[in-house]
């Protein structure tokens, strides 16, 4: 223990120089935790101050509806948080064999190199935290500017407590850690599963069929007039719980269909890559899939008339839970855009052996660049395309045709999507440093 | 004199670093390829042998000097244009690692046509007629993870061999395989050039290797010392 912590002290800041991957993969990680810490600081603060605003049963709100959204939002933020920290963590470790396998020549032993990595990915997590900490509140300002329930946020209402700080930090480092643990462990356990990739089985169609289910009961309800607050929010959670079982399904499709349609060498290697691993090409988008399904519902309640003798309340929070839609919908896209660049960065480390070997063959680098970049496009229009049907779906029998009638509405929704689909785009395209860096 | 098809390095020279701390890599090669013949180059690490094949293949600029493919000078081509070039006349294969995982064997072999513009359909026909003369008739939708490292090379050379190339360029192309498996992919390398017209340029430590082609070169401190014929022709 006592030597391996040495070690890892000796070499913490030893690499090749600029062109070295391990350089770029641990800023890259470090960005991505501290992009984590900050947005998941910034949630739980927005989380604080609609809790403490229910105890003051604010006009508009007695019965504490904004603290039950906030939750609602901070829940389905949750998932693309933790896949973001994974994703961070496992290109944390990635790409170590090398010097691991120098050090076991050498005479370290497994557990030795182990901790090491582990010791890598643990303090990428923290120096990654503690800057987000610092973008926490160098974003406050601007969060504050959000209005809610008729007014902005006192900077107070936003900042949370110091040991929930420490928390998070904790957590992040937890997360990291556990997340190292596991990646070694598969290497570990199932060297040749890590090196053998084979054709992959499809998933099965079946999947679909809960949300069908769903939506078909959720339409009957309506229709018999027992669509309640409580029939809302069972929808969300079951829209959730569907779409994250049919999202890998409808990528599988999506690349097989990409497939077919193939023409060039960059659509081929794309839709073979979607197809080789839908679940991870759903983890990269899912976040804005649910953030999608999410807007589109609260756009769509957004657009009911307020009445009855307090209709000014009931106006501003239909506009309140438009605004939160979106809200979640950016946040879930930072967070989606900033895991497509750790993923994509991630797999050309792991492939650049492939990516040397057909650049030398002549192939242009515009090509390889295509070809990641379809990559995320592909899983992208597909999942979200998925959600604003799924949110349509089930918002139709509440809102009939009017949902589609509503120019500004759809306007909305649509820029709003494409935004948050943009960033995600924007970060696969960062990975393009990481493909010059490996062939410098 | 320079024949259509022939690859010429005239006065080879390439050094890596600064003026004030630089290796001299190659310290002035002369040498002809001619037109469907295969030359395997041999030497000990660091004599400049890796070196060589990525000047001649256009893959790095030589600080002096000039490669002639075809009549045309390549050296003080463009890094894009060099990059179409490799494309269009060359093929290559190396160590390993070269396949992409993703891919089966025929959407690999056919990745050099398809980055030509050619259709898929015809791509994938020629890559499918390249994996059965290669004798992988029936693994071409196998992936590389599903094929052993024999097999796997053999992909690498119908990739190579899909688009006509004029040369092929090989860098220790049996180091990571057994000597059976090794001798099986030289002897489908030198048919499949043979077949084609195509010359070869082998990079090996590997005598037995270098007996497979029609002439030896021995490199050292980035000088060609020595040349001769194999003692066995194959």
């Amino acid at each position: 223990m006592r030597a391996a912590a040495s070690l890892w002290w000796l070499l913490r800041r030893r690499d090749a120089g600029r062109s070295d991957p391990q350089r770029l993969t641990a800023v890259l990680a470090v960005v991505a935790f501290a992009v984590t810490t900050a947005l998941l600081l910034v949630v739980l603060g927005g989380l604080g101050a609609f809790l403490a605003r229910a105890e003051h049963a604010l006009p508009g709100d007695p019965h504490g509806f904004y603290a039950l959204l906030a939750g609602t939002a901070s829940a389905l933020l949750a998932v693309p948080l933790v896949t973001l920290g994974g994703a961070a963590s496992r290109l944390a470790v990635a790409r170590r064999d090398a010097r691991l396998a120098a050090l076991r020549l050498a005479g370290a032993t497994t557990g030795q190199v182990g901790l090491l990595t582990v010791l890598d990915a643990t303090a990428q997590a923290l120096a990654g935290a503690v800057l987000g900490v610092v973008g926490y509140a160098a974003l406050l300002p601007a969060v504050a500017l959000l209005r809610f329930q008729g007014r902005t946020f006192d900077l107070a209402e936003l900042v949370v407590p110091w040991w929930l700080i420490m928390a998070a930090v904790v957590g992040i480092a937890l997360v990291a850690l556990v997340s190292a643990v596991t990646s070694l462990r598969g290497v570990a356990i199932d060297p040749l599963g890590v090196a053998a990739r084979t054709t992959p089985g499809g998933l099965h169609w079946s999947r679909a069929l809960p949300l069908v289910l769903i939506a078909a009961v959720f339409a009957v309800m309506v229709l018999l007039g027992l669509a309640q607050l409580a029939v809302l929010v069972g929808v969300l959670v079951a829209g959730f719980a569907t779409l994250n079982l049919v999202g890998p399904w409808v990528m599988s499709v999506a690349g097989r269909l990409a497939l077919r349609r193939a023409r060039s060498a960059a659509s081929l290697i794309a839709a073979r890559r979607v197809i080789d691993s839908p679940r991870t090409a759903w983890r990269s988008v899912g976040g804005v899939a649910l953030a999608t399904f999410v807007a589109g519902l609260a756009s769509t309640i957004a657009m009911f008339d307020a009445d009855g003798p307090d209709a000014a309340d009931q106006a501003v929070l239909l506009a309140d839970l438009a605004t939160g839609g979106f809200l979640t919908l950016a946040i879930a896209g930072v967070l989606a855009a900033v895991s497509t660049a750790v993923m994509q960065a991630g797999r050309v480390i792991d492939q650049r052996g492939q990516y040397r070997a057909l650049h030398l063959a002549g192939t242009d680098l515009r090509v390889l660049d295509a070809a990641r970049r379809r990559e995320t496009t592909i899983p992208l229009v597909a999942a979200v395309g998925l959600a604003a049907a799924a949110a349509a779906v089930f918002m139709l029998p509440v809102a009939g045709m009017s949902l589609f009638s509503s120019a500004p509405l759809l306007l909305r929704f649509a820029g709003g999507v494409a935004g948050a689909s943009a960033l995600v785009v924007l970060g696969a395209a960062a990975s393009r440093r990481v493909v010059r860096t490996v062939l410098a | 004199m320079s024949r259509p098809r022939d690859l010429l390095a005239h006065a080879l020279t390439k050094s890596y670093g600064s003026a004030t701390s630089s290796t001299t890599a190659l310290a002035g090669v002369d040498l002809v390829v001619r037109a469907g013949e295969s030359v395997a180059v041999m030497g000990p690490s660091g004599s400049g042998k890796s070196t060589l094949l990525h000047c001649l293949a256009g893959v790095v600029r030589p600080t002096s000097g000039e490669v002639v493919w075809d009549g045309r000078p390549i050296a003080s081509l463009s890094d894009a244009a060099r990059t179409a070039l490799r494309r269009t006349d060359f093929g290559f294969v190396f160590q390993s690692g070269q396949l992409l995982p993703e891919l089966p064997a025929e959407e690999n072999a056919a990745l050099p046509l398809m980055l030509r513009g050619v259709p898929r359909a015809e791509a994938v026909t020629a890559a499918r007629e390249w994996l059965a003369w290669l004798g992988l008739g029936g693994m071409e939708t196998r992936r590389p993870g599903e094929l052993s490292g024999g097999q796997a090379q053999r992909v690498a050379v119908a990739r190579a061999m899909v688009a006509s190339p004029g040369v092929i360029f090989a860098d220790e192309p049996t180091g990571a395989l057994d000597q059976a498996s090794g001798h099986g992919v030289l002897e489908v390398l030198t048919t499949a050039a043979r077949r084609t017209g195509a010359s070869l340029v082998v990079v090996t430590h590997d005598e037995s290797v270098a007996a497979w082609c029609g002439r030896i070169l021995h490199m050292r401190d980035g000088r060609v010392v020595s040349e001769r014929r194999p003692a066995v022709t194959r």
